[in-house]
């Protein structure tokens, strides 16, 4: 006999989580591989990304359910089983995070902060007309598409602070691109064991199944 | 009923609102701290500040709003879940109480979920002969002359349940 409630779906990530999660996948993608320079629209990118995840944040401490930061699985012991369940392709339901997951979650979120902070420290103006802006963005809006003096720019007029703060993003976005990727692999990995489409999780209100 | 459709959709704007106001805030912040750097503290910079104490208070309370709607929403679509989990416990004690076969509760089944005799057939792998004689014992053993009263045996439960509703605990 066939079960008589429809096998409902399962419920998918809550809007304010969705909307973060895209604005900051959009941010990495768009001013990572995209917008390489200190432009305008690269820095206001950039604070949108940065609220974007002071946001998920303060709703970790607020949400219910699996988007609270108390409801993720990071026990280092979890993070291993699910490694090991990974290697033998065995699939556990969770409705939030998955151990690895999470981790995931934490190190973009930690390379975000990274990436956002030496971010300001470079170019914290995002209306380049004013007057309180530095010699040194002067310089960069002029010559943005001068890759090769980019270091001798940073070190004449911005100081050595700029020079290890404009080192620190350029690997901490280096980073993020490569853990979106790791990311995106990861999500296509998971549901191709689980049957469950997880992205559709994070675009809809709801992830059905896509198989028995 | 609650309004589940409702909630969602004023989830979806308060998380929209969420993120305009946080944007805000962070620049808001942002120049604070930086007037704070050039001049100190003036009428000016008080004034900012308390713009941006206001929008951090904005912040929390969106926030806190946001959790509640999602906690209803979790609640209704709880309610829900129970409430059809109840009438499928009704539906399997009545055709357990009748007699059926487990074959005839499969085509009473989808019946009740309203398809033809001929994709019942189909869905079951049967000739629909065999699936309108079995029809014709379900009737029998329910006392139903046709199926649109068989269905309605049912409907008495629902309107029952739509009586009790999901919030008097059912």
């Amino acid at each position: 006999m066939p079960a008589p409630v429809r096998p409902g779906g399962r419920r998918g990530w809550d809007p304010l989580v969705r909307l973060t999660h895209w604005t900051i996948a959009l941010a990495i993608l768009v001013n990572g591989a995209l917008l390489r320079d200190g432009t305008v629209a690269h820095v206001w990118i950039g604070y949108a990304a940065l609220s974007a995840l002071i946001l998920r944040l303060l709703w970790g401490l607020i949400a219910p359910g699996p988007a609270a930061l108390a409801e993720m699985p990071l026990a280092p012991s979890r993070a291993l089983a699910h490694l090991r369940d990974l290697v033998a392709w065995r699939w556990h339901d969770s409705p939030g995070h998955t151990p690895l997951g999470a981790w995931m979650a934490v190190a973009i979120w930690s390379l975000l902060a990274v990436t956002a902070v030496t971010g300001l420290v470079l170019e914290a103006d995002p209306f380049p007309d004013d007057d309180t802006h530095h010699a040194w963005s002067d310089y960069r809006y002029d010559h943005d598409d001068d890759e090769e003096d980019e270091d001798d720019d940073a070190h004449e007029t911005g100081g050595a602070g700029a020079e290890v703060a404009e080192d620190l993003h350029e690997a901490a976005a280096t980073g993020l691109l490569i853990l979106a990727a790791l990311h995106v692999a990861g999500v296509g990995l998971e549901s191709r064991l689980s049957g469950v489409n997880l992205a559709k999780g994070m675009i809809f209100n709801r992830r059905e199944r896509t198989k028995r | 009923m609650s309004h589940p459709p409702g909630d969602l959709r004023r989830a979806s704007l308060l998380a929209a609102a969420l993120a305009l106001q946080t944007l805000a805030a962070v620049f808001f912040i942002g120049d604070v701290a930086s007037d704070y750097r050039w001049i100190g503290f003036d009428p000016h910079t008080t004034f900012e500040a308390m713009v941006a104490l206001a929008l951090i208070i904005g912040i929390g309370i969106s926030a806190l709003e946001m959790r509640r709607t999602l906690l209803r929403i979790r609640r209704a679509e709880e309610a829900l879940s129970l409430a059809s989990g109840a009438f499928a416990e009704v539906i399997e004690a009545r055709f357990a109480g009748w007699g059926l076969t487990p074959a005839e509760a499969d085509v009473a089944l989808f019946t009740l979920k309203g398809l033809e005799t001929s994709e019942i057939a189909a869905l079951r792998s049967a000739a629909e002969s065999t699936v309108r004689a079995q029809l014709t014992r379900v009737f029998a053993k329910s006392g139903a002359g046709s199926r649109a009263q068989f269905v309605a045996l049912f409907v008495e439960d629902l309107l029952e349940n739509a009586r009790a509703g999901p919030d008097s605990g059912l």
